[in-house]
């Protein structure tokens, strides 16, 4: 094999790299790179090869399932179905809800699914507190504000107290990552065992996971209407996802595929899971601050409403990515020691 | 359900290449075994990543990373092997064209087999 010190322009690399799903770029870039004879040669070699591999990868790793309730989350948090017809229309929220899942997808093939590094986790807290206070200063200088009304006051104290948030969402992100850091030293004292029991201990406590939360989820499911309003449709979902966590403990699929193929795909299909479940988690909350807080508000022209809502809407997004990412980030630790050792 | 170890021809082909090349079968040494194979059809480096795959979910192939290679820019080798079901599913596809090659060349007169070199 020819090893001359070719090698593609750096910013052509970088662009196929960036076209490539995250898991396949470090054999595919390689290959990539090893057959390496000029960069028209390459640009060929990277249009017949990414398409291919893009969509292979889309298509084995899509958890069907939970792109499925994903879908009917952000259909029913949008409104559709709604029995009084305000708001969105059918059509708009179905090309939404579309885009959301194509989004997903992206988003999952593509996404950085590393854990972040705690000073890039304090970082995103701070962009988020940033945020907070833009949208503060953006409602209360809104035309809705009445001056002198009940709010003009309290705008003021509450831009003054907006800077004590930053270390709440600080120390709800410390948390967070304390927490996926001890399960990481848990995976890596765990011995360099073999796949065999990488797996069987991570259906275990997926297992368990699942029990656990399917319980929460028929619970929460209970005490939704009083956050997110009297309609039946995040219930309903909290009650099916809560019937497809159990069901997943039931159906075991141990025949035909390999072991690595298998948990190298059931990782992937998890990752998925506990990206939708995060939102699912968040979307009462969010729901209840639009509810309560922003749509008041903007009724009756209270700023702070307003403010409070949207804020609580920003802190919300930012926890729940948080818990996203320290999880995917887990699963991708899971998986590369997985793909580090050779097959027995 | 379909049987996962029936193979299509190109199936046949990608894993004939791994099983020839033993311990060195990895993307690129894969590839230029199914262009040599599939001759004169040109084979696609996607094609041959996406039947890789498919042929893993199959249970057929296993794979692994190396280490990183300093003539690939650092980045790691995907290396496959051949499961036992890859093995079976390749003797029982090879057994189906001899009884196949059989019987065209009862019935056409002039067919002989000739290797490809």
């Amino acid at each position: 094999m020819e090893t001359a010190a070719l090698a593609p322009p750096p910013l052509l690399e970088w662009a196929v790299e960036r076209l490539l799903p995250v898991p396949v770029r470090e054999n595919v870039m390689g290959d990539l790179r090893e057959v390496y004879r000029g960069p028209w040669q390459y640009l060929r070699e990277a249009a017949c090869t990414v398409p291919r591999v893009a969509a292979s990868h889309a298509w084995r790793n899509a958890n069907l399932p939970a792109l499925g309730l994903n879908g009917a989350l952000i259909w029913f948090c949008l409104g559709g179905l709604r029995a009084n017809g305000e708001g969105l229309d059918t059509a708009t929220i179905a090309l939404a809800t579309a885009a959301g899942i194509a989004a997903l997808i992206l988003i999952q093939m593509y996404g950085d699914a590393g854990r972040p590094s705690g000073a890039r986790a304090i970082k995103g807290a701070i962009w988020t507190v940033g945020l907070v206070v833009l949208l503060c200063v953006w409602n209360f200088g809104l035309r809705y504000q009445r001056i002198g009304g009940a709010d003009y006051l309290l705008e003021f104290g509450m831009l003054q107290s907006l800077p004590f948030v930053l270390p709440v969402l600080g120390l709800l992100r410390t948390g967070l990552l304390l927490q996926s850091d001890r399960q990481a030293e848990q995976l890596s004292a765990s011995s360099p065992s073999a796949p065999e029991d990488d797996y069987r201990a991570f259906a275990a406590s997926a297992r368990r996971a699942n029990r656990i939360e399917s319980a929460a989820l028929i619970a929460a499911a209970w005490a939704i209407p009083a956050l997110a309003g009297p309609g039946p449709w995040l219930p309903a979902i909290f009650i099916v996802t809560a019937a497809y966590l159990l069901a997943q403990n039931l159906w075991r699929v141990e025949q035909g595929a390999g072991l690595r193929s298998r948990y190298r795909r059931q990782l992937q299909a998890r990752r998925q899971l506990r990206h939708f479940l995060s939102w699912l988690w968040a979307a009462p909350f969010l729901m209840a601050a639009c509810r309560l807080l922003v749509w008041p508000g903007y009724e009756n022209g209270r700023a702070i409403l307003v403010a409070l809502g949207s804020s609580a809407i920003v802190s919300i997004c930012f926890l729940a990515r948080a818990a996203d990412s320290e999880c995917a980030g887990l699963l991708r630790e899971r998986l590369a020691r997985l793909e580090a050792g050779p097959a027995a | 359900m379909p049987d996962q170890t029936l193979l299509g021809q190109f199936e046949q082909v990608v894993l004939g290449a791994v099983l020839s090349l033993g311990k060195n079968a990895y993307g690129v040494t894969i590839h230029a075994r199914v262009v040599e194979l599939s001759a004169p059809r040109g084979v696609t480096r996607g094609a041959v990543y996406a039947t890789l795959d498919r042929l893993e979910d199959k249970g057929l192939l296993t794979s692994w990373l190396s280490e990183p290679a300093k003539e690939r820019g650092g980045r790691a080798r995907r290396y496959y092997r051949l499961e036992k079901s890859g093995e079976q599913a390749l003797r029982e596809s090879a057994e189906a064209a001899k009884r196949l090659y059989d019987t065209l060349a009862r019935s056409l007169k002039g067919l002989a087999w000739k290797p490809l070199r």
